[in-house]
């Protein structure tokens, strides 16, 4: 397979080309959008913004020795970024509405959520994405700092800090079960 | 111990929450792909993505339940599903399924239980009417095929009971191949074979050999539980609500903010409801109300929002009292709770109930609103220095009427004033107001209010406002001005009121200020979290953000603060081409 860097230049002299980087990232970048709207329609506008944007500015764009991926992740960011600016962010819709005792379900089906997606939602923001870049993205050190426009370094620390403070809030919650069940 | 050991296991346990992802649909993949080589070779930046929407949206709509099916499941099994998993491993309340039905026995079938056939969901749902204006069904079916390499998927619509029990009244098929996979469908009521309104129409599906002259079956899946009721064919324009939910922002929290009556106990919750507003309507409104019945008595609250022509979701937060509920968390079944859509006639000024079909019960209770958004330095265009107020209002009618904005400074006439004449339902209107801010020090705290006359009250909103906030040397920054409890009683609802200072520099086309919140309650483990984002224009501003919910506590200093609430204020600039700069500054509260 071509390497990525020769594939980059290759398409930033001979558009054509870029059809090869598409192929390689586009079911990942429109997974990360879904991801992260819960929409497939938003995910969807958010992919063809993504290459759209990542098209026009091929010139532009300079290898930094990491992944044309990180810089389709950043540019997917952005524009989802735009997404929340254009409407209010809301909680993605989990079915129908038919009857009181679904809302019983649906809470129930909350509350016995896996404990650590729960605890990963319980973070704050900054460090669910960091985690959610590494862990759920797979994205390295190197692309997540392209993504969040920070150091490789400073990448590490984050991460390191968000999994302590995950650590913690799963501590946390096995503390509460452990109290509810001698109550 | 390396960091990475020390946390490896947790590590896992993290890859294996990723929610699943559906893959992107091969013929939309090639077609964005063919659009973006055809836009390479022409050197034109533009392509258009809203044919595929036309084609995928109600696809989409379809999926959404399933994805977020699909997401849960992978969170409780850990593990990554088959496109097609049995129907033991769904969520009853948020894909219904069937078993499936025994096999036709004068079918033929090659090695029984190899094929099968199992409708997984639909758009409407079973029991939603179809007609007036939904004339089409979208099914989606699960199938696994063994007995050959190919087969037709055949469904049909047939009436279900009466005289005309058994005619068909619509069809649609479609090849499938040898193995598992899943195929949606949609089925048109449009053409004459419609039948009387009021009956109810059953569907069913089935597999069968391709060349079906000798009917050979491999599976079929329908029971009476796939019927919609027929309503009457009438104007396809008119509006309707897909899909409604009630969905907890997590467990219900007590509210203990101190400004309800004392010894209430409420609990908070959050409704979200989908709509599609469509046709000859540009303006409409959603209800929500809910009551509870019980022996000792009954209780029942509604609350609207203004909506706009097409389609989309709201959130209505809510403070519930606590006999709504049997226990921390859970709804008692005697709760009931119901939508209402309905259409705004300008000519009548009157509302339209377009969702349920039958006609309103009663008159909608839509509270009438008045809030200021945001302030900002700005000059009008002789260059004079002017304040520019945004505000957003909600009122029960469109007629004609004004807003009243001022300045003031705590003597009895205020600084400067302007009228604003107001003509929609609902808007967001910018107002300029002449005033020179540099004839006040830094620290004079003033005041912007906005005053409006509703139906039966004045609507009053403002905004305090210093000085320096407006006026200082900060640039690219962004900072906390004040925050307030806000709880609205008439409509159940209650908000933090957080008030940020900025000034972006000129040197970005524009900017955006994006928040996110997190809450939580260590006591009760509850909690909620979101965000947002506002586009800003170069310059000094005062913006206004609404974080719903949260416990205000006071701090050993007198300082009030949400119980538990974490907030990130981001200011980015914007470039001329719409890409946005790193994050200019953060603000971080607490």
């Amino acid at each position: 397979m071509e390497d990525e860097a020769s594939l980059v230049e290759r398409a930033r002299q001979d558009p054509q080309a870029f059809a090869a980087l598409y192929d390689r990232y586009v079911e990942r970048i429109y997974a990360y959008a879904q991801r992260e709207t819960g929409e497939l329609l938003m995910a969807q506008d958010v992919v063809s913004a993504t290459f759209e944007k990542a098209l026009s500015h091929m010139n532009r764009y300079e290898w930094r020795g990491t992944s044309f991926g990180a810089w389709l992740y950043r540019i997917a960011r952005n524009e989802i970024m735009m997404v929340r600016r254009k409407q209010r962010w809301t909680v993605p819709l989990l079915g129908e509405w038919t009857s009181p005792s679904q809302v019983e379900q649906e809470v129930q089906a909350r509350q016995e959520r896996d404990h650590t997606a729960m605890a990963l939602d319980r973070l704050r923001p900054r460090d669910r994405e960091v985690l959610r870049l590494r862990y759920h993205e797979e994205l390295t050190h190197d692309e997540i700092g392209e993504v969040l426009a920070c150091s490789s370094k400073n990448v590490a620390v984050r991460l390191h800090r968000a999994l302590k403070r995950l650590k913690r809030e799963l501590l946390r919650q096995e503390r509460e079960v452990q109290f509810d069940v001698a109550n | 111990m390396s960091p990475t050991e020390e946390y490896q296991d947790l590590e896992e346990r993290l890859r294996q929450t990723r929610p699943r992802a559906e893959a992107m649909p091969p013929a939309l993949k090639n077609r964005l792909r063919n659009q973006l080589l055809q836009q390479a070779s022409e050197k034109q930046p533009r392509f258009n993505f809203s044919p595929l929407r036309v084609a995928f949206g109600a696809l989409a709509l379809l999926m959404i339940p399933l994805l977020y099916w699909v997401w849960q499941s992978s969170l409780h099994n850990g593990g990554a599903l088959s496109a097609v998993t049995r129907p033991d491993t769904v969520e009853p309340a948020l894909v219904y399924t069937i078993t499936p039905t025994p096999e036709d026995e004068s079918a033929v079938t090659a090695e029984p239980p190899a094929d099968w056939v199992e409708i997984r969901s639909s758009f409407p749902t079973p029991g939603m009417p179809l007609g007036m204006g939904r004339d089409t069904l979208w099914v989606m079916v699960a199938h696994e095929l063994s007995s050959a390499e190919e087969a037709q998927l055949r469904m049909q619509l047939e009436v279900a009971a009466g005289p005309d029990a058994g005619r068909i009244v619509a069809t649609s098929s479609a090849q499938v191949g040898r193995g598992p996979g899943t195929t949606t469908l949609s089925l048109s009521l449009a053409g004459e074979a419609v039948p009387e309104e009021g009956v109810s129409l059953r569907l069913s599906a089935e597999l069968q050999a391709v060349n079906g002259e000798s009917g050979q079956s491999y599976a079929t899946a329908g029971s009476d539980e796939h019927s919609w009721p027929l309503m009457g064919q009438g104007d396809a324009s008119l509006g309707r609500i897909p899909s409604a939910l009630v969905m907890g922002n997590g467990v219900p929290e007590p509210y203990e903010d101190g400004m309800l009556a004392p010894g209430a106990s409420n609990y908070q919750v959050e409704v979200v409801v989908a709509y599609d507003l469509g046709g000859a309507y540009d303006e409409g409104m959603v209800t929500l109300a809910y009551s509870l019945e019980t022996d000792s008595g009954s209780s029942s609250g509604a609350t609207s929002s203004h909506v706009e022509s097409g389609s989309g979701t709201i959130t209505f937060p809510l403070l519930l009292e606590a006999d709504f509920f049997i226990s921390e968390g859970k709804l008692r079944p005697g709760v009931e709770m119901w939508i209402e859509l309905m259409g705004y006639d300008p000519a009548s000024s009157e509302y339209v109930s377009l969702y349920p079909f039958e006609a309103s019960q009663a008159p909608p209770t839509l509270q009438e609103r008045l809030e200021i958004q945001s302030v900002n330095l700005g000059e009008d265009d002789s260059g004079n220095p002017t304040l520019l107020i945004t505000i957003w209002y909600e009122r029960k009618t469109g007629q004609e009427s004004a807003v009243l904005l001022t300045l003031e400074d705590g003597s009895p006439a205020p600084i400067a004033s302007v009228t604003h004449p107001i003509r929609k339902l609902r808007d967001n209107v910018s107002v300029a107001l002449p005033v020179d801010l540099n004839a006040y020090t830094a620290d004079m705290l003033l005041r912007v209010a906005v005053t409006m006359e509703g139906e039966a009250n004045t609507l009053m909103d403002e905004l305090p406002l210093l000085v320096g906030s407006l006026t200082g040397d900060r640039v690219d920054e962004v900072w906390l001005v004040s925050i307030a409890s806000r709880v609205d009683e008439v409509r159940g609802t209650a908000q933090q009121e957080v008030i940020l200072g900025y000034n972006l520099s000129e040197a970005h086309a524009a900017g955006m200020i994006t928040h996110d919140w997190e809450q939580r309650t260590p006591s009760t483990g509850g909690g909620g979290g979101g965000g947002g984002g506002m586009p800003i224009e170069p310059g000094t501003g005062t913006l206004r953000l609404m974080v719903p919910f949260g416990r205000v506590i006071e701090s050993a200093d007198g300082a009030r603060w949400p119980d538990g609430l974490h907030l990130r204020v981001v200011l980015m600039g914007q470039s001329g081409d719409g890409s946005f700069s790193d994050e200019l500054f953060v603000l971080e509260l607490p």
